[in-house]
């Protein structure tokens, strides 16, 4: 099925039921008439969109979303892909299936993700894979790759799965992090990890060793790092365009965040 | 090949009617990686060491055959190793224990599981505590790994494996004039088998020399040496032996699916007969039960024909 965006509306609207499942279910003429929750009140989907109906399971989201907000939230199976930006909360409670992007996301992207894969080509706001305010923790599951920029907080509070920024990454990634994995390939924020519980933060560029916290401490000698072998696989099959993973096979790395018991760890390769 | 209504020779060696009585069980398989072909065999050869037989070690296990780096899970070079046992319980048990063992010891291993499937086993799941509070557990895609802190590093294990239905104690027999030419015999026979897949022979180098029957004289054993078919005893017992025959090996098969048995019990026979008469063989036979003990019956004359 395909949605094509008749023109990007001025408010905010809560799109959380554009589902493959759900959509379909039913007639275009059904699914034209359901409406979604917006800041003006509710907008029926036929006055959003032009509805394209085919026989595939997936559903192709045209148009500039950036006003559109949960995009693929209650995706538990099947694929969406989304030519343009959304808005924030994407992904947010996804169990399963595939949100692609070939825009931009905002915030909150993955935060309350516990299964499925997000592929964003542009760039990601704040908290991608980490916790909504007031949560007490972040995505549980599934794999978030960023293939431009994120913002800070990346993977704060984040309880379990993957999240890959191919880009620079802001502050306080991973910040009180509970365990999972995050992967930054181009320059890190500062605070990284900070508060970190468990889990495992990889930087690729050496250099982003140098702005790390206090209470990690580097331990002396080198690893192979087997498990990461596993990571990159996973992750190269999902998106073989994050092929410049740090191959190293020797590993610095610090345990942290001694702070509140320093059981996570950050790998740097070897310059 | 001669009319099959009076028997069947090969080479000049008699096939007889009969079949291989073959029990049901529960197998899966394992990768073994390493930092190189090396340590992943000595790994995986001591994992399927005291594995010859349920009756005495739970468990029957081979390696299958190796996997080059780029068919393992962490792209190095490994082994496939597959376990068979009667119940999916003693399966599990043995699994963990003999990754225990004979894998986590292994220095730079790391173990994988090696099929697919809806029912799982543990694989590493109890193997996470020689940790001690210090193991960490990863999640990558749909699959859990622990990492085990180990004197050189990591030993990286998979969460669990699939188990699945299997066969085991597809066999058949070879007699021969003597006991060299015999083995002769049986080596031919594993070797036509090695490559074939999902399967194992269990006993030491893939022969048997020690055929069995159920029960002894002896209330403590349960499985006791075949009288009918030991040379030795020609003359004192009711042997099944002919006057030409020396000495008996017999190949045992543990397989995934019938069909697995069905080709290796073919592959195996067809070496042998290859060697023929000439070469001191005499008969190809098999063992079985009466029928009434094991689920599954492959028929020699029917295993040729196909």
């Amino acid at each position: 099925m395909k949605l094509i965006l008749k023109s990007s509306p001025s408010c905010r609207i809560n799109a959380d039921l554009l589902t493959p499942e759900y959509c379909s279910t039913i007639s275009d003429k059904q699914l034209a008439k359901k409406t979604l929750l917006s800041s003006d009140g509710d907008i029926a989907i036929g006055d959003l969109f032009k509805i394209e109906k085919d026989a595939s399971k997936s559903l192709l989201i045209s148009g500039d979303c950036q006003q559109f907000d949960y995009i693929g939230a209650k995706v538990s199976k099947d694929q969406i892909k989304v030519e343009g930006s959304v808005g924030d909360y994407a992904a947010a409670t996804m169990s399963g299936g595939q949100l692609e992007i070939t825009g931009n996301v905002g915030h909150f992207t993955a935060c309350a993700m516990s299964g499925g894969t997000v592929i964003v080509a542009g760039n990601a706001g704040d908290a991608t894979g980490g916790a909504s305010i007031g949560a007490v923790q972040g995505m549980s599951g599934g794999t978030v790759l960023v293939l431009s920029d994120a913002g800070d907080r990346t993977a704060n509070l984040m309880r379990r799965g993957i999240v890959v920024v191919r880009g620079n990454n802001g502050d306080y990634a991973a910040a009180d992090m509970k365990a999972g994995n995050l992967v930054v390939l181009k320059k890190n924020g500062s605070h990284c990890a900070y508060g970190m519980r468990r889990g495992t933060v990889l930087l690729g560029e050496p250099s982003n060793s140098e702005n790390l916290g206090d209470t990690f401490i580097s331990q002396p000698s080198n690893y192979n790092m087997d498990f990461l072998i596993l990571l990159y696989k996973h992750i190269t099959l999902l998106s073989p365009t994050l092929q410049s993973l740090p191959r190293k096979k020797l590993i610095k790395r610090y345990i942290g965040d001694l702070a509140v018991g320093g059981k996570g760890e950050i790998l740097v390769p070897y310059s | 090949m001669s009319n099959p209504i009076e028997g069947i020779t090969i080479n000049g060696v008699e096939i007889e009617n009969t079949y291989a009585e073959a029990f049901a069980m529960r197998a899966t398989r394992i990768i073994i990686t390493a930092i190189n072909y090396k340590w992943a065999k000595y790994a995986a050869s001591t994992m399927v060491g005291f594995a010859t037989s349920v009756i005495g070690c739970n468990v029957e296990a081979g390696i299958e055959r190796r996997c080059k780096p780029s068919s393992t899970p962490d792209s190095r070079p490994g082994y496939a190793v597959l376990l068979f046992a009667t119940s999916t319980a003693d399966l599990s048990d043995q699994l963990t224990r003999r990754v225990a063992q004979c894998v986590l010891t292994c220095p730079t291993s790391a173990v994988f599981a090696g099929m697919e499937g809806e029912r799982k086993i543990p694989l590493g799941r109890y193997v996470r505590y020689f940790g001690d509070g210090y193991q960490s557990s990863k999640v990558i895609g749909e699959k859990r790994y622990w990492r085990v802190p180990v004197m050189d590093g990591e030993f990286v294990c998979e969460d669990n494996t699939a188990v699945v239905p299997a066969i085991g104690g597809g066999n058949f027999l070879i007699f021969a004039r003597s006991s060299s030419q015999a083995l002769q015999a049986c080596e031919a026979a594993i070797d036509s088998i090695a490559d074939l897949p999902n399967l194992v022979l269990p006993f030491p180098g893939g022969g048997v020399r020690s055929g069995s029957k159920v029960g002894s004289r002896y209330k403590f054993l349960s499985a006791s040496t075949n009288e009918q078919y030991c040379p030795t005893l020609k003359g004192m017992v009711d042997s099944k032996l002919r006057s030409n025959t020396g000495a008996v090996m017999e190949i045992v098969i543990d397989g995934l699916n019938v069909q697995d048995v069905i080709d290796a019990m073919r592959v195996g026979i067809t070496a042998v007969c290859e060697l023929g008469l000439s070469e001191g063989i005499t008969t190809i036979t098999a063992g079985n039960y009466g029928g009434d003990l094991g689920q599954y019956q492959f028929h020699l004359w029917e295993i040729i024909g196909t």
